[in-house]
């Protein structure tokens, strides 16, 4: 279940990433966003996409810096979760 | 062991720097020589001789994947004005087969892992083991299809070409500085400046691996990992194999795994199709000999 509801979550992020790339893929008259599309660099939707994908990376970052494989050993990781399980 | 792990980069950068030349420009050698082929005159291949040779003009891996989906009516005049177009369902057609090669071995997307070696990890964002990438990329691809063509007209894909920030920077280490990638307007719009810090910096060279863009949001690649998943479970097609009888549960595979594929399991390893590359840097860096890349049941 709680596998489930991660897969879910992560697929929401992806759709909200998408979503971020159309409010602001107007910048190069080809791809016609929501804006005219011929960009004249208004940069209007970077100042709007730029601070939340800073906020997603920070957010990304501390949570990285925090848990991922580069402080916990995964021997030692695997180790734990096996005694867990046999406890 | 650390030799056959040299010897890996070496083959991978060579075989990197020969996708730069085949699909890129300046050089784009498989866009000229098809363009040389078919000549405008006879109708087709006029669309190459007209557009500029390079990835994300004459020989797009993407706009086809939107074509196909809501522009049926148009999309065989399309491919048979630029056969290059079909490519895109090539690869996923061969990704059944032997796996997604193109995106571990001759995409210029990975110009970003080559480079992030460079970046000391302390500095990397590392989410490996902790955030599954296969949903998020699942999530972008609908959003891709379903979402963004229908809301604003096209599609996200032109505004986020990652190519075509690194198709500017490779142009640019030959001097080719002119409208070669789509001239100033693109290179300054706030969709390329978004573009480069996503592709570059955010999930390229300061993410574990360099390969977060491949990750999250390639949607080639994405279609490309599905097909592999399906073809993964028939015995005669290739896919990354793990032997449990030889394991000494060392690791080494998963923090040697670019695109996060491989986690630890116990006694064991998952091994995820939905984001293996086929880049094998885990079959070099397994001491016992326990991964391999062949034919046969999983």
């Amino acid at each position: 279940m709680k596998h489930s509801i991660e897969k879910l979550k992560g697929f929401g992020i992806g759709l909200v990433m998408a979503g971020i790339g159309m409010i602001s893929s107007g910048g190069t008259g080809a791809a016609q966003g929501l804006c005219a599309g011929s960009c004249q660099a208004c940069y209007a939707c970077g100042v709007t996409a730029i601070p939340l994908l800073l906020w997603m990376a920070l957010k990304a970052r501390r949570r990285g810096s925090r848990l991922s494989l580069v402080n916990v050993e995964p021997r030692e990781r695997v180790a734990a979760e096996s005694l867990t399980q046999i406890s | 062991m650390k030799a056959s792990r040299t010897m890996q980069l070496y083959k991978r950068l060579l075989f990197f720097l020969l996708g730069m030349i085949l699909f890129t420009a300046p050089f784009a050698l498989v866009a000229t020589a098809v363009g040389h082929l078919l000549p405008a005159a006879s109708g087709a291949g006029s669309a190459i001789a007209q557009s500029e040779p390079t990835i994300h003009r004459a020989m797009c891996l993407r706009m086809p994947l939107v074509w196909a989906t809501w522009e049926q009516a148009t999309f065989v005049g399309r491919i048979l004005d630029n056969p290059l177009y079909a490519l895109v369902f090539l690869l996923i057609g061969i990704s059944v087969l032997i796996g997604p090669m193109f995106c571990g071995w001759l995409c210029p997307g990975g110009m970003t892992e080559h480079l992030s070696r460079l970046v000391p990890a302390r500095f990397k964002i590392n989410l490996r083991g902790r955030l599954d990438p296969a949903p998020v990329r699942y999530g972008f691809l609908f959003g891709f299809f379903a979402v963004s063509a229908p809301f604003i007209n096209k599609s996200i894909c032109c505004g986020y070409c990652n190519w075509t920030w690194i198709e500017h920077v490779w142009s640019a280490l030959f001097f080719r500085l002119d409208g070669v990638t789509g001239g100033r307007v693109f290179a300054y719009s706030s969709s390329s400046i978004i573009t480069f810090l996503l592709t570059f910096v955010l999930l390229g060279i300061f993410m574990a691996g360099g390969r977060g863009w491949c990750n999250f949001l390639c949607p080639a690649g994405a279609l490309q990992n599905l097909a592999h998943s399906i073809g993964a479970k028939l015995p005669f097609t290739y896919k990354l194999r793990f032997d449990g009888m030889k394991c000494s549960d060392c690791y080494e595979c998963v923090n040697a795994c670019p695109t996060w594929a491989i986690a630890p399991a116990r006694n064991s390893i998952s091994i995820n199709r939905h984001t293996c590359n086929g880049c094998q840097d885990c079959v070099q860096a397994c001491p016992p000999g326990a991964l391999m890349y062949t034919r046969g049941p999983l």
